[in-house]
């Protein structure tokens, strides 16, 4: 096993063959992308701090409590996409049919599979977990020793639960849709997942937290009952497990500090014991049982019926006809695809449910527009996960049979094109809805919705260019499921790099926003040109970067070492 | 009609390829041999305009592929050495897509489709997707589709692969029938055999060099043997070949 976990962790860190002028400037790029990602979030979150504490006069405990809730939300998207990729890299990995005939424990294995999946697949949460702990600990003037204690103590474990609940979950759907219908527990645990989450956002009610904040704002002493809350309702969840350790490290005490890094450390351990110990020892077992047994993805098909779409007449030329057809069976013949999509569906309809009933208080222009800047960004970044998720994949999904389409008359000019005009038509009709519905319930103005409105339109064609882009130039085609693609290294230079692009973009809508509710609140008059030409720069910066990626996808799609073998 | 005009092909000081030159007239059924790594593939692959050479020109009927592939391609019908297809697509399902790329009514692809899966004895699993295939299964069924819009050029590499003892004669007698139809056929194998049965001109390939080229006997007086099999034919020529260098 030690050798073989030798010789897995060189070829992990070995790089393409052959370096060239083009690699070493991707290399390099891709490194500033990282590290300007990193500043920035550091930058971001500890201004955030700050403004939260000094200016907002928040609590440090009901910071914390703030905190609880979003790392809640951080346990959940952890555990489930763990436990999607996880499918492929436990039963779907062609390298296990090697592995399996090899001498090796299949705990082992499986516990190496476990590690290699969540390494892969967690390089933006390691960032951002870094920056946000670099802000935290500045802020509050942690000591090395207690950077050590939050890091090995606190958040590694807490990621560590979060990835083994996932996995111990799939392990158990698995296990279970052996014997009875998959499609019926794949969708009884996303039922279960949505209600628990529910349920947990219903008991500690993170709008009714933001409302308060603003009721309050900014006499928080003057509310015992708030300014003394305690961190979070539920106490059984890791999220608060943390939240309160955190709370009790910056407050001082160290009694409660560690009786809370305790828990969550007895509890990880007591997790990967579980997963050594069950999911290990059957694991063997359970590969062998569903080899060969497609229909745990798809049942076989034994109808003799002429697929009803081949004899659907589109309202298409022949050639956007025949990709929209493969396309759309494609799609729903892959359950992670779907049920991905439903499950971005579902958080996408509870976010607007609850951003459309949001009353306001805040009269001060200033923080009424950080607020809606707030919004966009969350918003931007809902969307620009699913470009990633969905958008980025789709030269990597055209697969080793991609020669058929290269060997075809066909130009990449129309592959490009028709990828960009469906990506595009769908992120814009879940980005006008989600912006649209959540930046009227804050913007009070029609002209700053239409403003707003526009942004959304050039930052959903930008946001598609360039997942496209970064997905064409860290194409694998050897890569059979779309999630993993979208966790692969190239996904995440395509998040940073569609972030930056979107924050920069909301830096530039919040001044004209702050001009508008400067406006509508305090009735001080704002130059409409200043706005226009906010609008105009903006239009600029977007039109340079879709030149730049429709320059790098075609570019990317000439490369005969990804495209041609 | 195919043309290799003195192209090469180099992966950065590695030559796959050098000064290939070489017209196959229409209706030739061309047999491409030659050892792992001679060049076959790379060849193959600039004939499908999948890579560009490094130097010279390929034409299909006296359309330059790299120049021109909108006006090439739908000439042309290729099939890889690995039969990589849609897995979740079935074969009726592909032969829609496919024949949709190249600009066909859908009644021309059912009827073309019936037909190729008659001969290629696909028909009963039409409406079955194809990661439920054997190996044989997806390489019959991407022959099928790469003649479902009745090329004039036949690209193949290593056309026997994963085949059985009956669907390799089926395979063989539908490509003589090709070819003597007039359609231009172009494939690479190891199977000295099936070149020395099948194919009308015998291109023999080394280190990325044409050693030999011509029909079966024109290669055996040029080797100055007689009577002998293409395999006796063909390991002497590249010992020969190797000892020259």
């Amino acid at each position: 096993m030690k050798d073989f976990l030798k010789i897995k962790f060189i070829s992990m860190f070995r790089f393409g063959s052959g370096w060239n002028a083009g690699s070493i400037f991707m290399e390099i790029a891709t490194t500033l992308v990282f590290a300007a990602f990193a500043y920035g979030a550091y930058a971001g979150i500890k201004i955030t701090i700050t403004f939260m504490i000094e200016s907002v006069h928040l609590p440090v405990i009901f910071l914390h409590s703030l905190l609880a809730t979003g790392l809640f939300a951080l346990f959940v998207m952890t555990a489930v996409g763990n436990s999607v990729t996880a499918f492929s890299a436990f039963f779907r990995s062609e390298e296990l049919e090697y592995l399996f005939t090899l001498p090796l424990d299949a705990k082992n294995i499986f516990m190496f599979k476990f590690a290699e999946n969540f390494f892969r697949s967690s390089t933006p949460m390691f960032l951002l977990g870094g920056s946000a702990l670099m802000a935290y600990g500045t802020y509050f003037n942690l000591s090395i020793m207690e950077y050590l204690l939050i890091i090995f103590g606190i958040a590694l474990p807490f990621v560590f639960m979060a990835a083994g609940l996932g996995t111990l979950i799939l392990y158990i759907i698995v296990r279970i849709s052996t014997f009875f219908s998959p499609k019926l527990i794949i969708t009884g645990a996303i039922l279960l997942t949505l209600i628990g989450s529910g349920a947990y956002f219903r008991s500690i009610n993170p709008v009714e937290q933001v409302q308060e904040i603003i009721k309050y704002y900014p006499n928080f002493e003057d509310h015992p009952a708030f300014a003394q809350a305690g961190i979070g309702e539920v106490a059984f969840v890791p999220s608060t497990w943390v939240a309160s350790a955190l709370f009790s490290i910056v407050d001082g005490d160290t009694a409660s500090a560690l009786n809370n890094i305790s828990v969550i450390i007895l509890a990880c351990i007591g997790l990967v014991t579980i997963l050594y110990i069950v999911p290990g020892s059957g694991y063997y077992k359970l590969w062998l049982d569903i080899q060969g047994k497609e229909w745990l993805i798809s049942k076989p098909n034994k109808s003799t019926q002429t697929n009803f779409l081949l004899n659907l007449k589109l309202p298409f030329s022949k050639k956007v006809e025949a990709f929209l057809k493969r396309d759309l069976m494609m799609f729903f013949r892959d359950p992670s695809q779907w049920g991905h999509m439903i499950l971005f569906m579902v958080l996408l309809l509870i976010f607007i449910a609850n951003m459309s009933g949001l009353t306001l208080y805040i009269s001060d222009p200033v923080r009424m527009t950080l607020l809606f800047i707030a919004n966009y960004i969350f918003g931007g970044f809902f969307l620009v996960s699913l470009a990633v998720r969905f958008v980025f994949p789709l030269m990597s999904q055209e697969g080793q049979a991609f020669w058929m389409i290269k060997s075809a008359p066909l130009s990449m000019r129309f592959i490009l094109s028709y990828k960009v005009i469906i990506s595009c038509v769908i992120l814009l009709s879940i980005g006008i809805p989600l912006l649209g519905i959540t930046s009227r319930a804050l913007s009070a103005s029609n002209n700053l919705l239409m403003i707003t409105l526009t942004f959304t339109i050039l930052a959903t064609l930008i946001t598609t260019l360039l997942s496209l882009a970064t997905g064409a130039w860290f194409a694998n085609l050897k890569e059979k499921s779309a999630i993993r693609a979208a966790s692969s290294r190239g996904a995440t230079v395509a998040f940073l790099v569609t972030m930056f692009y979107l924050v920069g973009g909301s830096s530039l809508l919040s001044v004209i926003s702050l001009a508008v509710f400067k406006f509508t609140i305090d009735n001080e008059p704002y130059e409409p040109n200043s706005i226009l030409f906010i609008l105009g720069v903006f239009g600029i910066i977007s039109i340079i970067i879709a030149v730049v990626s429709v320059i790098v996808s075609r570019k990317a799609l000439e490369r005969e070492e990804v495209y041609a073998r | 009609m195919i043309k290799f005009e003195a192209v090469s092909k180099k992966y950065g000081y590695y030559t796959a390829l050098q000064n290939l030159n070489l017209e196959i007239p229409a209706g030739t059924l061309y047999g491409y041999l030659g050892p792992n790594g001679a060049g076959k593939t790379t060849t193959i692959k600039m004939l499908a305009g999948l890579l560009k050479p490094t130097s010279g020109c390929v034409y299909i009927n006296g359309i330059n592929i790299h120049e021109e592939p909108l006006r090439a391609k739908p000439m042309f019908g290729y099939v890889p050495d690995k039969p990589y297809l849609y897995d979740k697509l079935t074969a009726d399902e592909l032969m829609h897509f496919i024949g949709g790329i190249y600009g066909m009514s859908k009644e021309d692809i059912r009827t073309s489709s019936d037909s190729l899966f008659e001969t290629f004895e696909i028909t009963s699993w039409r409406n079955k997707r194809a990661e439920e295939y054997s190996q044989g299964m997806k390489q019959k069924l991407l022959i099928a589709a790469a003649f479902i819009h009745e090329p004039e050029v036949f690209v193949i590499d290593e056309p026997m692969v994963g085949l059985d003892p009956k669907n390799i004669n089926n395979l063989k007698l539908f490509l003589k029938e090709k070819a003597k139809s007039g359609v231009t056929i172009f494939l690479s194998t190891h199977s000295l055999h099936v070149a020395e049965e099948l194919c009308d001109r015998i291109g023999i390939l080394n280190n990325g060099k044409l050693i030999a080229e011509g029909t079966l006997d024109e290669l055996r007086i040029d080797a100055k043997s007689d009577g002998e099999s293409l395999e006796s034919l063909f390991l002497n020529l590249i010992a020969e070949e190797e000892l020259n260098k």
